[in-house]
């Protein structure tokens, strides 16, 4: 490509140098030599756009595989702060900007300096006053490249977050729809929408406003350059100074260069983006997980027997006061224990520190006598079920989501699992059977279904430690009654139960009351209703109430 | 697209895309209408700076030929005059070409977004049993940026690089037309290039489209589900699921990759083509002196600039493509009409007694397979009825078909001695205050959530709501009390306290009929006593419906309804019910049969 002037400069000058010198065999030769040049530099660019293109896509996919990594590491309290929405505008919009950037910048930026280099050089050895004059113009550029630039980097990123407000937005109102049905809320969402809309349009104005300067002035300025070299090239051949060949040489040159700094103004504005995305994604990806495998884990622990022991734990969630105090409890292997407690009293946190979905103090939560921030993750978390108070069902056949847990699951062993949820009389009635297709969130089960899948879920591989929290609230007594007795014929398991109801937690081993982050009394029913506390209070007002109804 | 067996839930099926399509297209230019004076405008813009591009080469040929060769300094200024002019034209031209372009795309888009946002307000529910959230997203949010495509870098640059083709292979042949006519022949080896490429590249680029998609849905669900993938350590497994996906997409784009490494070298190589071609012949012709070296330089650059437009060209193939698959997708959402929707003839109530009946209401969210059967009863104005049965059997249904989330086919359903679809859908939903089994937070603060920024609704208002459940005592404890953050899906609040926020929020809007499904289910003993003493005092002349599995909840009630298998097995006072001894009583002796001491 660059020696296509050359040859030209040479085309002209013969032809220029008189009829005679030249001949239509030169003629000809010249032209297969611009061809064959040609063909070499085409060989040349596809194998570097194809290298570079590829490394592109390549780095793409590992960003988009470390980020996923990533979250995956994360605590939910990181997720509590974090919109669903947000996340995946940044994993999808921001990644094409970093992507558009590695890809098309990384070859125009070879193609522009080797271009510009190899132009420069030779314009130089032609003429280096006319080179300077012409050259004028581009560190003028330079400059507002800089700072229109910095503009749009900024500006870039504001659209960005604007992008991802609209999307959190989107996402919740359909995640919310009956809600928003319900209350006939469609009226003022529209509006709402409309609004960040609106937003997003003049966010964008400021952008395209400098967008649309930016790249006239890349041909601008070049532009310039070229008719002050017509203009004063021009005079020099007329004095004689320069040849004509040089002259369109030069002139050939110039435009030449005008296409790289065309492109230069692209790369300056896909820089600009991708760089305000990358921010964006580095701000997620240089978070640190909190909950992991720390110094001191005892890699060792691979299996665990499931006594539980909470040594004056006190938690907080962040910044704010306790919601746990000094709590103090020793639940043994294989026994069952109960937790009972006012809406708000702590139990869930309580729970929810064993698996360490939120990370408890050090030397405040032990397992058979360990820390478990000693204990690996994985072998803590693989030998606990749990049955969340808010089960998340996965949008996958039914089948799937109680095996989610297990390796390998036979179809018996999915049913068994099944039967002692509860959930197989339902699934009989199923036209799929296990093949049906729960939906997203399992939102075309009804509420006791979802929870049984997520008892049956986590019963699927016999854990060490149970937990249920509150797991029975959308089933009905009778069937709750029965998958209490089938989990205590499980086996050996040590089972924690949250509930509000008396008739759940009775039968425990040991019953504990929560009362505003604090245990206010512990022992078995009888014992708990003999001392007249918390416990009994409650108890008396079911029986009274009950004895009412009766009369 | 939509509807379709849940089973192919995440599979969106797509085929080769179509790159026009008169009907869609006509459709898109529709959307073009509000902006007629602003196309006009651009497309005047476009004409005149492509205009200038075509003169400028012509006026250096002139230079040169006039000026420099026979080194006349006369008039050689004048030229240059008018070079710097025209860029100047042009530089100003291009900026208000390029402005008032993007800004109407933007325009454009939001009217699509909200065209389909509006939309999506409408659809009916089972729309959205089938069609998962991440999906639709893709709809308002990414397939309406590539329509923008079409609109910025499609329709009216396809026409300015028509006209600057046009314009410069007219030039060329009027400086030199037997040169121009040798130039040509590279034409066709660019039309044949290109459409081999899209060819090849369609198919890669479909399966990219695709790919991408399953990325999203995969990452959306493990971004909402990511505890309960941690809590089966499910990392390892489900990152290589994502990988899979991943690696998919990867393999694709660079399939993509490579058509296009292939593409462009070999459009710059057919572009020296045309130059040997040009220096080839206009050589020849230069020797019999029947061109100028000003012309000849003015072909060169012509030449180069023959080639932008054609390249870029091109690229509109793949616009154009995304563009009408995207539209498709989209017109397929906007052509989804909504079964349930406002009656021709919306007839007003005039009582509001608030009596409720269900006449023989059969109801199948799929096709046959029927979740209620043969429903019918009655429930009196200011009635308090409870439904209770076992998990399954269809007491949230019930509720949900008198919401008119669903249509049914079989049977009516009666408030007021009117058909519920002979009534307009928001007055009928206004008149009903319901708390679902599902509770759903919206990110904003406490009082937000209660009164869903309703102005209508004062802030005492929502206090006093939240007293009634109980609630106010938590948010009198929160640092800002009302003006508490709610995080996406109420994170920071426990379980207990999201049911009686939307316990709160059902009061604050004062219905003549109240509906609780296990509203208090995770709400402690105590409490829900309390809530109860104060809902009999709120309720003494509304219609109420509770639904719960907890009898101890429900006894104040005049009426149960005892739901089994999408049929109501037994209707009846607390006593009467006992006194039959039918399941109710067994499944009240269950409940109670330990503490009848
Ligand atoms: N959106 C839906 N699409 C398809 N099937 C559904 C849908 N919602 C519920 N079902 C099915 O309809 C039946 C009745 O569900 P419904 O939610 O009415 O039960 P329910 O009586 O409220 O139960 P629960 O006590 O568990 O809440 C169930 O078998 C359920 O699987
Ligand atoms: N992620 C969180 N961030 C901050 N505060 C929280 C968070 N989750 C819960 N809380 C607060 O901590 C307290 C205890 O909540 P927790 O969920 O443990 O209650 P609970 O006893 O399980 O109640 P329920 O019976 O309603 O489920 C509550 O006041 C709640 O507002
Ligand atoms: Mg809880
Ligand atoms: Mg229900």
């Amino acid at each position: 490509m660059l020696i296509g002037p050359m040859i030209l400069k040479y085309v002209v000058d013969d032809l220029n140098q008189g009829r005679d010198q030249i001949t239509r065999e030169k003629v000809l030769l010249y032209a297969l030599l611009i061809l064959g040049v040609a063909l070499v530099g085409g060989v040349f660019r596809f194998g570097q756009r194809r290298l570079i293109g590829g490394v592109a896509r390549r780095i793409e996919y590992e960003l988009r595989g470390d980020f996923f990594k990533h979250l995956q590491k994360m605590q939910k309290s990181y997720f509590d702060q974090m919109d669903t929405g947000d996340l995946m505008s940044r994993a999808t919009n921001d990644l094409d900007a970093v992507h558009r950037l590695l890809g098309f910048a990384i070859i125009f930026i070879a193609d522009a300096t080797v271009f510009f280099g190899f132009a420069l050089v030779i314009m130089l050895r032609i003429d280096v006053t006319l080179t300077m004059l012409a050259l004028i113009p581009y560190p003028i550029l330079a400059v507002l490249v800089q700072l229109i630039s910095k503009n749009l980097h900024n500006n870039f990123e504001r659209i960005q977050e604007g992008f991802s407000k609209m999307n959190t937005k989107v996402q919740e109102n359909l995640s919310g729809v009956r809600v928003v049905r319900a209350y006939t809320l469609e009226q003022s969402e529209i509006e709402e929408f409309d609004r960040q809309n609106l937003n997003f349009v003049s966010l964008n104005q400021v952008f395209i406003r400098l967008e649309a300067i930016f790249f006239p002035i890349f041909r601008l300025l070049p532009g310039i350059g070229a008719i002050v070299l017509l203009w004063l090239g021009g005079l020099h051949v007329m004095q004689g100074k320069i040849m004509l060949g040089d002259f369109v040489a030069f002139n050939a040159y110039l435009s030449m260069l005008i296409r790289p700094v065309i492109m230069l103004g692209f790369i300056v504005n896909r820089f600009a983006q991708g760089t305000a995305s990358i921010d964006r994604i580095n701000l997620i990806l240089n978070h640190k997980p909190e909950i992991c495998d720390e110094e001191g884990v005892d890699e060792k622990i691979t299996e665990l027997n499931g006594e539980i022991e909470f040594r004056h734990l006190t938690f907080a969630y962040s910044n704010s006061s306790p919601v746990l105090k000094d709590i103090n409890l020793k639940i043994d292997s294989g026994s069952t224990v109960a937790i009972v407690g006012a809406t708000g009293a702590g139990k869930t946190t309580l729970v929810d520190l064993i698996p360490r979905i939120y990370q408890p103090e050090r030397g405040s939560v032990f397992i058979d006598g360990i820390d478990t921030r000693n204990i690996p993750l994985k072998t803590l978390r693989a030998s606990i079920g749990m049955v969340q108070q808010e089960s998340f069902l996965f949008s996958d056949l039914l089948k799937n989501n109680i095996a989610y847990g297990a390796d390998s699951a036979t179809e018996t062993e999915i049913e068994v699992a099944a039967r002692n949820a509860g959930l197989l009389s339902q699934i009989d009635e199923f036209p799929n059977q296990f093949d049906t297709h729960v939906g997203e969130r399992g939102k075309t089960l009804s509420g006791g279904q979802r929870q049984r899948t997520a008892i049956a879920r986590a019963i699927m591989s016999p854990p060490k430690i149970l937990i249920l929290d509150d797991a029975f609230a959308s089933v009905d007594t009778h069937t709750e009654d029965t998958i209490l007795g089938r989990l205590k014929q499980l086996g050996n398991c040590t089972t924690i139960l949250i509930s509000h109801r008396i008739s759940t937690v009775k039968a425990a081993d040991q019953i504990v009351v929560l009362h505003d982050g604090r245990i206010v009394e512990v022992g078995t029913h009888q014992d708990l209703v003999s001392q007249n506390g918390i416990y009994a209070n409650i108890h008396q007002k079911q029986l009274l109430k009950e004895e009412i109804e009766s009369l | 697209m939509f509807g379709g067996s849940l089973h192919e839930y995440s599979e969106e099926e797509e085929d080769l895309g179509k790159i026009y399509d008169n009907v869609l297209m006509r459709r898109l230019i529709a959307y073009l209408r509000p902006y007629v004076f602003e196309v006009t405008l651009i497309v005047l813009l476009t004409l005149i700076s492509t205009a200038i591009r075509l003169v400028s080469p012509y006026l250096t040929k002139i230079a040169i030929d006039d000026y420099i060769v026979p080194k006349q300094l006369e008039g050689f200024r004048v030229i240059a005059f008018y070079l710097l002019f025209l860029l100047a034209v042009e530089f100003l031209f291009s900026y208000l070409e390029t402005y008032r372009l993007q800004m109407m795309g933007q325009r454009i888009m939001r009217d699509f977004r909200m065209q389909i946002f509006t939309h999506l307000q409408r659809v009916d529910m089972n729309f959205f049993d089938q069609n998962p959230v991440g999906r639709l997203m893709t709809r308002v949010m990414g397939d309406v940026s590539a329509l923008n495509e079409l609109y910025t870098h499609g329709i009216i640059t396809i026409v300015a690089n028509l006209l600057s083709i046009g314009g410069i292979m007219f030039m060329m042949l009027w400086i030199n037309w037997q040169l121009a006519l040798v130039t040509f022949v590279v034409l066709p080896i660019i039309l044949v290039m290109t459409t081999v490429y899209q060819i090849y590249s369609r198919r890669a680029f479909r399966d990219q489209r695709k790919f991408r998609a399953q990325i999203n849905a995969f990452l959306q669900e493990s971004i909402v589900g990511m505890t309960t993938m941690q809590l089966f350590t499910r990392e390892h497994r489900s990152f290589e699921k994502f990988g899979e996906h991943n690696l998919k997409y990867l393999n694709s784009s660079i399939r993509s990759v490579f058509y296009f490494s292939v593409f462009f070298p070999m459009i710059e190589i057919t572009g020296s083509l045309a130059t040997a071609v040009i220096i080839w012949y206009g050589g020849g012709q230069i020797i019999q002196n029947t061109l100028s070296f000003g012309a000849l330089v003015a072909f060169l650059q012509y030449a180069q600039r023959l080639f932008w437009p054609i390249r870029e060209l091109s690229e509109k193939y793949t616009i154009f493509q995304r563009a009408m698959a995207s539209s498709e997708r989209v017109f397929d959402l906007l052509d989804t009409q909504p079964i349930i929707k406002d009656s021709a003839y919306p007839k007003q109530l005039q009582t509001v007694n608030s009596s409720i009946e269900f006449q023989n209401v059969s109801f199948a969210y799929r096709e046959d397979d029927y979740v209620l059967n043969d429903v019918s009863f009655r429930i009196e104005p200011g009635e308090k009825v409870a439904i209770v049965g076992a998990t399954g059997s269809g007491k949230t249904t019930l509720i949900n078909l008198l919401c008119r989330f669903y249509d049914i086919e079989k049977g009516q359903i009666l408030i007021d001695g009117l058909d519920i679809q002979q009534m307009k859908l928001d007055s009928l939903r206004k008149r009903i205050g319901i708390v679902q089994q599902d509770i759903f937070l919206f990110t904003g603060t406490i009082e937000s959530n209660i009164n869903l920024s309703n102005t209508s609704i004062q802030p005492d208002q929502v206090v006093a709501a939240s007293k009634e459940v109980y609630l106010d005592p938590f948010v009198q404890n929160m640092p800002n009390g009302y003006g508490s953050e709610v995080k996406e899906g109420g994170s920071g609040l426990s379980v207990g306290q999201k049911q009686l926020v939307a316990f709160a929020r059902a009061l604050a809007f004062d219905p003549d009929i109240l509906i609780l499904d296990e509203a208090t289910s995770s709400v402690d003993t105590e409490t829900e006593y309390l809530i109860q003493d104060a809902l009999s005092r709120l309720m003494s002349n509304r219609t109420f419906i509770a639904i719960a599995h907890r009898l101890s909840t429900i006894q104040n009630v005049d009426k149960i309804l005892v739901m089994h298998r999408g049929r109501v097995h037994e209707m009846g006072s607390h006593n009467q019910l006992l006194q039959k001894r039918g399941l109710y009583y067994r499944l009240y002796q269950l409940q109670y049969k330990d503490q009848k001491i």
